[in-house]
C-alpha cells in the first residue's frame, strides 16, 4: 500500500497534474492531425524524459497515449480523415453525421464513448492484469491465424453490401502488404528492382492516401457545392442524455470488453480493436439501425470509439505484466521503462510496485481529463469545418505530405501516398469500399507471420488449425460467418440488383 | 452587446497576431542557419538507427546521445533519427549515399554484414568508413524451465538423435540463425527445425506457450523476461556475464560458439580520416562516462571500445564466417503472393464481370451538381510538382511550400483579391511556422 501512496503522491501533485495536462492536450492534438500519430509523438518525447524522474515520465507518456488514441476522432468526424489509424471506423459514420448537421451530437457521442471505453478497460487493467496475460501465451500460432482468419470474414460484412466487392478490396489490400521482406524466409519479394520498396509499403502513408488524398479529390471535385456545416454551438447537446445512456449501455459495454481484449493480443492495436466492435454492433444491431451503418449511425460511432480507446487498457495488461507489447506504442513504452532502468514483467510487480500503479493511474487521470477538455475544446476545434475549402485543401495537402515524409523522412513514403490517394479515389469511382483494403493491408502480415510460424513448427502440417481447440473454434466462426449471408442470399434470391 | 469590437478590429487583430508569428519562425529559420565557427563539428551529427524507437540499437545509441550531448563532448549535439524497415537496408542505404561530410552517420551491429552476406541488402561494410565498435552483448540459448532438456550438452545430443524436430525460435537469416547454425555444426548430424518467430517477446510467449523448445534472445531482453520461467543453457561469447556467473559459456560445453555483437559506428565511404578519427575519439571518451558506464552496466552490455586495426581486423574475421554459412529454409511454404494474386484475379472477375454483364442498364444520374474534375487534377498535379521540387532537391521545403501554398491557393480562390491576404498569410505560416515546429521543436528533418 506504501507504493499506491507513492503513485498518488506523484500523480496528484502540481507537476503530475501538468504533466497529464500536457501529455493529454498533445496528445490529443497530434491524434486530431492526420498523419501525426502518438506512436511518433511517444517515440519523439521520450528522449526528453531521459532525465525526468521514471515516475513522472511515465505519468506524461502515458496520458500522450490516451489523447492520441481520443484525438483521431475530432478530423475523424469532421473532415472525414482518422487523425490516427484508431479512429478509421469512426469516420464511416462520424462524418455522415456531421455531414447531416450534427457535428456536436457525432463528437459528443464519439467523446463519451472514448471515456467509457477507457474506464471500462481500466477496470479490466486493474483487476485482470496477471490472468489473463497468462493466458494469452498459451495461444499457438495457428490460433492466431485462425483469429486474423475471422478478423478478415468479419471485414467483409463491414464493407457494404456486396461481399465480392469487399473482398476484392481486401486482396488488393493484401497484395499492397507483400512487397519488400518476407518475414519468414528474409527474402526480397514483389520489390520490382526499387530498393526503398525492400521495406514495404508504410501503413501511414498508404492510410494518409487512401483516406485523405482520396478525400480531397472528390472534395476539390465538388468545390461547388454549398457546405453550410452547422458548428457545435451548445455543449449540452454532447453531454449523454438518461435515454442515451439507457441505449447505448449494452453497446457500450459490449464493445470495450471486445476493444481490451483485442488489446490484450500482441501485435493487434486500437485499430483492429475498433473494427471488431464495429463489426459486432453491425451484426447485432436491429434491422432499422442496420441499415444506418455507414450513413451515420450512432450505435457505430459508439462501438467504435468506446473500442479504441478500451485497447489502450488492455494492451497495457500485457506490457506490465509480462513485459510484451500489445501494440506499437506499448514496444515504444517497453523502451522507455527500460531507458529508466526498470524491468517490466513481474519482476516490476515486485520491485517497483509504485510504476505499476502510476501507469494504471495516470490512465485513469488522463482519460477523466481527456473528456472535459474534448468537451470543452472541441467546439473550438469544430470550427476547422467551417474554414473554406479553397484555403483548407492546400494546407491540407502539406500536413499529409509532411505527416508521409516525417515518418521515415524520404520521399518514398510520399510518392506512396500521392499513388494510394490516385488508387483510393479510384475504389470510390467503381464503388469498391476502402476499409477491406486498409484491413487486409493491415491484417496480412500478421495472418503471413503466424501461419510461416506456425508451418515451420509444424513441418510443413496445417492440421493443427483444426487440431487445437481454440483455432478450431475461430475457423468453424468464420465458416458460419461467411455461410450466412451466402446462405440468405441463395434463399432469398439476388433483389439488390 | 454595449461593447463589441467592430469586425474590422477584430480582424486586424487576428492579422496583426498572424504577422508575429510568421515574423517569429522567420527569424528562427534564418538564425537556425547560419552556423559559426570553422571547424568540424558546424552543425548537430545525425546518427541513423535502422530500428523502431524503443529497440536495443535505439536504445543503446540514445545512452549515447545523452552522453555526449549532456557532458558536452562535442560541440554540437548528436541527433538520433530512426529509419526503420528493409531489415536493415533503409537506414543503411540512407548513410550509403548521404554525402560523406561526417554529418550522416549509421550505427549498426552485425545485421550489416549478414545481410549483405544473405544478399538482402546490398550494402556491406566495404560500402562504409568504419568508426569505432563499441558496447559488446552476447546471446543466450534458453529453454523453458520444465524442458526435458536442462543443459545444452542434452539438447544438441537431442537434436542429433532425432534431427529436425527440436523447434528452435528465431529469425531466418538474421544473425540469430548464423548462431543456431554455427551451433550446430559443433556437433556433426545434430539439426533443429527453426522457426522464425519475429522479436524477442514473440519467442518468450512461444517457448512459455511450449509452442518451441529452444530460443536464442539477446542477453538484455534475457534479463528483462528472465522471470517468466525461462532457464538460460548457455551463453554464446567469449566469457560469462559478469553479474549473472553461474551461465557457462558454449566453449566450456564444448560447443565454441562466438555470438557476441558489438554496435558499429559507420560514415560514408570516403569522409575524410581527420573526421572518422575525431568522431572515434568522442566514443572512446564517451563510453567511459559514469552515466554510460551505469547504463550499460543495467543493460548487460560491456562498455569496450575497439577502433583501427582491431576493428578491422574483426569486421574481416566476422564477414568470413558470415560468408562461409549459406543458410537455406528447411520447410516448403505456401507462395503468398501467388495466393493474393489469384484471390485478386478472381474477385475481379467476379466484380467486373457482373458489372460488364449488367452494363445495359443504365445508372441513374442523382448527382446534379456541377463536378470541377479539372481543380481537382489542377491541384494534385501541382501537388507532384511540389513533391517534385522537394524531392530532386531543387527547392527546400519553406520556399516549395510558399510556392505550393500560393499557386494552388490562388489556383482554388481563382485569384479572388479578398482572399489574397488569406492565401499569403497560410502560406507564411505553413511554410516558416511548420519548418520551425518541426527542426526545432521536435527535430524532425524536412525535405
Amino acid at each position: 500500500m506504501e507504493a499506491l501512496h507513492i503513485a498518488s503522491a506523484y500523480l496528484f501533485s502540481v507537476q503530475g497534474l501538468l504533466l497529464v495536462i500536457i501529455g493529454t492536450v498533445l496528445g490529443i492534438t497530434m491524434g486530431a492531425i492526420p498523419g501525426l500519430t502518438g506512436a511518433m509523438l511517444i517515440a519523439l518525447t521520450l528522449p526528453l524524459t531521459f532525465n525526468m524522474d521514471p515516475v513522472n515520465a511515465f505519468i506524461l507518456l502515458i496520458s500522450m497515449y490516451v489523447g492520441a488514441i481520443s484525438g483521431g476522432l475530432i478530423t475523424a468526424t469532421l473532415l472525414r480523415m482518422p487523425g490516427t489509424p484508431a479512429s478509421i471506423m469512426t469516420t464511416m459514420d462520424g462524418y455522415p453525421m456531421a455531414r447531416a448537421g450534427k457535428p456536436g451530437r457525432a463528437l459528443g457521442l464519439g467523446i463519451t464513448a472514448s471515456f467509457v471505453g477507457g474506464c471500462i478497460s481500466w477496470l479490466f487493467l486493474i483487476s485482470l492484469s496477471g490472468p489473463i496475460a497468462r493466458y494469452s501465451t498459451k495461444l499457438g500460432p495457428f490460433d492466431f491465424f485462425a483469429l486474423v482468419l475471422l478478423a478478415f470474414v468479419l471485414i467483409a460484412s463491414v464493407g457494404g453490401k456486396s461481399i465480392s466487392h469487399a473482398f476484392l478490396s481486401a486482396s488488393l489490400g493484401v497484395l499492397a502488404s507483400l512487397p519488400g521482406i518476407d518475414k519468414a524466409t528474409g527474402n526480397l519479394r514483389l520489390t520490382f528492382g526499387f530498393e526503398e520498396l525492400s521495406g514495404g509499403l508504410k501503413l501511414l502513408p498508404v492510410l494518409i492516401g487512401m483516406f485523405a488524398i482520396s478525400q480531397i479529390i472528390s472534395d476539390l471535385s465538388r468545390i461547388d457545392e454549398k457546405i453550410t456545416i452547422i458548428p457545435v454551438k451548445r455543449t449540452r447537446d454532447m453531454f449523454f442524455k438518461l435515454k442515451d445512456w439507457k441505449d447505448q449501455a449494452i453497446n457500450l459495454i459490449r464493445s470495450s470488453v471486445i476493444g481490451t481484449w483485442v488489446g490484450i493480443l500482441p501485435g493487434i492495436g486500437a485499430n483492429i480493436g475498433s473494427v471488431s466492435a464495429y463489426s459486432a454492433a453491425k451484426s447485432m444491431a436491429k434491422p432499422a439501425e442496420q441499415a444506418k451503418f455507414g450513413k451515420g449511425s450512432e450505435v457505430a460511432i459508439v462501438a467504435s470509439e468506446s473500442a479504441n480507446n478500451a485497447t489502450i487498457g488492455g494492451a497495457l495488461i500485457p506490457l506490465i505484466s509480462l513485459g510484451i507489447p500489445g501494440s506499437v506504442i506499448d514496444a515504444i513504452l517497453l523502451g522507455g521503462l527500460l531507458i529508466h532502468g526498470l524491468q517490466p514483467g513481474p519482476l516490476l510487480f515486485q520491485q517497483n510496485p509504485e510504476m505499476v500503479y502510476t501507469i494504471m493511474g495516470a490512465m485513469f487521470v488522463s482519460n477523466v481529463f481527456m473528456f472535459f477538455f474534448m468537451i470543452v475544446a472541441v467546439r473550438y476545434l469544430a470550427r476547422l469545418a467551417s474554414i473554406p475549402r479553397s484555403l483548407l485543401m492546400p494546407v491540407i495537402l502539406v500536413f499529409c505530405i509532411v505527416g508521409s515524409f516525417a515518418l521515415s523522412t524520404r520521399m518514398f513514403d510520399v510518392w506512396t501516398m500521392i499513388f494510394f490517394g490516385l488508387l483510393g479515389f479510384g475504389f470510390e469511382k467503381t464503388k469498391i469500399p476502402l476499409a477491406p483494403f486498409v484491413i487486409g493491408f493491415i491484417l496480412a502480415p500478421i495472418a503471413e507471420e503466424n501461419l510461416q510460424m506456425g508451418l515451420m513448427a509444424s513441418n510443413g502440417s496445417f492440421l493443427p488449425m483444426i487440431q487445437r481447440p481454440i483455432s478450431l473454434i475461430f475457423v468453424i466462426s468464420s465458416i458460419a460467418l461467411l455461410s450466412i449471408p451466402l446462405y440468405k442470399r441463395y434463399r432469398y434470391g439476388s433483389t439488390q440488383n | 452587446m454595449a461593447i463589441s469590437m467592430t469586425t474590422v478590429q477584430t480582424n486586424a487583430i487576428k492579422h496583426a497576431c498572424i504577422a508575429g508569428l510568421i515574423l517569429l519562425s522567420v527569424f528562427q529559420y534564418f538564425k537556425a542557419g547560419s552556423y559559426s565557427g570553422d571547424d568540424y563539428p558546424r552543425k548537430p551529427i545525425r546518427v541513423v538507427v535502422p530500428f523502431q524507437p524503443g529497440g536495443g540499437s535505439d536504445t543503446f545509441v540514445r545512452i549515447v546521445q545523452k552522453a555526449i550531448n549532456d557532458n558536452q563532448l562535442m560541440p554540437q549535439p548528436l541527433v538520433v533519427v530512426n529509419k526503420p524497415g528493409g531489415g536493415t537496408s533503409i537506414g543503411s542505404s540512407y548513410v550509403k549515399d548521404a554525402r560523406a561530410d561526417g554529418y550522416t552517420a549509421l550505427c549498426l551491429h552485425e545485421a550489416l554484414m549478414v545481410a549483405k552476406s544473405t544478399g538482402q541488402s546490398p550494402n556491406g561494410p566495404d560500402d562504409y568508413e568504419a568508426v569505432a565498435a563499441t558496447g559488446e552483448y552476447g546471446v543466450v540459448i534458453l529453454v523453458s524451465e520444465k524442458s526435458p532438456y536442462q543443459s545444452l550438452g542434452a539438447l544438441m545430443a537431442a537434436a542429433k538423435e532425432q534431427p529436425e524436430t527440436l523447434k528452435f525460435g528465431l529469425n531466418l537469416n538474421t544473425p540469430s540463425h548464423f548462431c543456431a547454425i554455427m551451433l550446430e555444426n559443433t556437433l556433426p548430424g545434430a539439426r533443429f527445425r527453426f522457426v522464425a518467430t519475429g522479436g524477442g517477446a514473440h519467442r518468450l510467449a512461444g517457448v512459455m506457450g511450449g509452442h518451441l523448445d529452444v530460443i536464442i534472445l539477446s542477453v538484455g531482453e534475457y534479463i528483462r523476461f528472465q522471470q517468466n520461467g525461462l532457464k538460460a543453457i548457455a551463453y554464446l561469447d567469449e566469457e560469462r556475464i559478469v553479474s549473472i556467473p553461474d551461465i557457462p559459456t558454449g566453449i566450456e560445453l564444448g560447443f565454441p560458439v562466438f555470438g557476441g555483437n558489438l554496435h558499429y559506428w559507420w560514415f560514408p565511404k570516403g569522409t575524410d580520416q581527420k573526421i572518422v578519427d575525431y568522431f572515434a575519439g568522442v566514443l572512446a571518451r564517451v563510453m567511459e562516462t559514469d552515466y554510460v558506464l551505469q547504463k550499460t552496466k543495467d543493460l548487460e552490455i560491456l562498455p569496450r571500445i575497439i577502433v583501427g586495426d582491431e576493428m578491422n581486423t574483426r569486421i574481416k574475421q566476422r564477414m568470413e564466417i558470415f560468408d562461409s554459412i549459406k543458410p537455406k529454409n528447411r520447410v516448403e511454404l505456401p507462395d503468398f503472393t501467388l495466393w493474393t494474386l489469384v484471390s485478386v484475379g478472381l474477385f475481379s472477375l467476379i466484380v467486373f464481370g457482373k458489372r460488364w454483364l449488367n452494363s445495359r442498364v443504365e445508372p441513374q444520374k442523382t448527382d446534379t451538381l456541377r463536378l470541377r474534375h479539372d481543380l481537382a487534377f489542377g491541384t494534385i498535379l501541382m501537388t507532384i510538382v511540389y513533391v517534385l521540387l522537394m524531392g530532386l532537391r531543387i527547392l527546400p521545403f519553406v520556399w516549395a511550400t510558399i510556392v505550393f501554398i500560393m499557386a494552388s491557393g490562388l489556383f482554388l480562390t481563382h485569384s479572388d483579391k479578398r482572399k489574397f491576404v488569406y492565401v499569403l498569410e497560410i502560406a507564411l505560416v505553413m511554410s516558416f511556422g511548420l519548418h520551425f515546429v518541426f527542426t526545432q521543436l521536435f527535430t524532425i528533418d524536412l525535405p
